[in-house]
């Protein structure tokens, strides 16, 4: 009998909330962070200690960047570990689903470490 | 007749893929091109993730990365992460009409107003926090 695999509805579906907030936020953040300085078009002081400090002093800001950089990593690493295997490779000694899954989850712990314990 | 599934001795077949085959026309390499985006947007937020980690570590510490994230080597990289981010949204929001359906009331929303909702919200989100950091809001 076919049995039914619990856990890849829950990684898919990891992958799709993960391409939605990529899709939505990653161009915005990834031109203010990198490029709206060095073209002149934002002040460097807005993205300062003291402001960036100020922000992460606030709970919501805190949740919405930990949204904005962990569920994409989930996204990725669903993608990441597809490409793999259209790329030819077969499992390695760690299965890949650990090695793909894994990164992102660490990247997890990292996230809600520096966001909710250091700050 | 009586088969079972046990007398069969299955063999699975493996169809070897050259780890070019994606090179071989544009559209493949489009796909691999829409995978590897994914990569790029990961990379971009764990570069994030560290900057605000370096908050922790005083203002002289954060000055100093910031400097040198406006340097050529990490403006390159920005803009090729910009264009790949580009590229997910747009292939991600093309393709939500067809996978996602949207009723209201009964009748079903066309998926072509289901994308175009998607690209405007996605407009009007990259502005609402363009202005956020432009000091408007």
């Amino acid at each position: 009998m076919y049995k039914m695999d619990k856990k890849e509805p829950f990684w898919w579906g990891m992958f799709s909330v993960g391409g939605v907030v990529a899709a939505l936020l990653a161009p915005i953040h990834i031109f203010i962070s990198g490029l709206a300085v060095p073209l002149n078009l934002l002040d460097a002081e807005v993205l300062g200690y003291a402001q960036m400090k100020a922000l992460l002093g606030h709970p919501l800001v805190k949740i919405y960047l930990f949204v904005l950089v962990v569920l994409p990593l989930y996204h990725a690493a669903h993608r990441i570990r597809f490409s793999l295997y259209e790329l030819g490779v077969r499992e390695f000694r760690i299965s890949m689903d650990i090695l793909c899954y894994g990164g992102a989850l660490i990247g997890t712990g990292l996230a809600a470490y520096i966001l909710f314990h250091l700050f | 007749m009586n088969l079972h599934h046990e007398d069969y001795q299955h063999k699975v077949y493996i169809r070897r893929k050259s780890p070019t085959w994606w090179l071989r026309n544009i559209k493949y390499f489009m796909f691999m091109m829409r995978e590897l985006s994914s990569a790029f947007i990961g990379a971009f937020l764990l570069l994030f993730l560290y900057e605000l980690f370096l908050i922790s570590k005083g203002e002289a510490v954060f000055n100093q990365f910031q400097t040198s994230l406006r340097s050529p080597a990490f403006i390159v990289f920005y803009v090729i992460a910009l264009i790949f981010a580009l590229y997910h949204t747009v292939t991600w929001f093309g393709v939500v009409g067809r996978i996602q359906q949207v009723k209201v009331g009964k009748t079903k929303v066309p998926p072509s107003l289901v994308t175009a909702s998607a690209f405007a919200g996605w407009i009007v989100v990259s502005i609402a926090i363009g202005l956020f950091f432009f000091g408007v809001i």
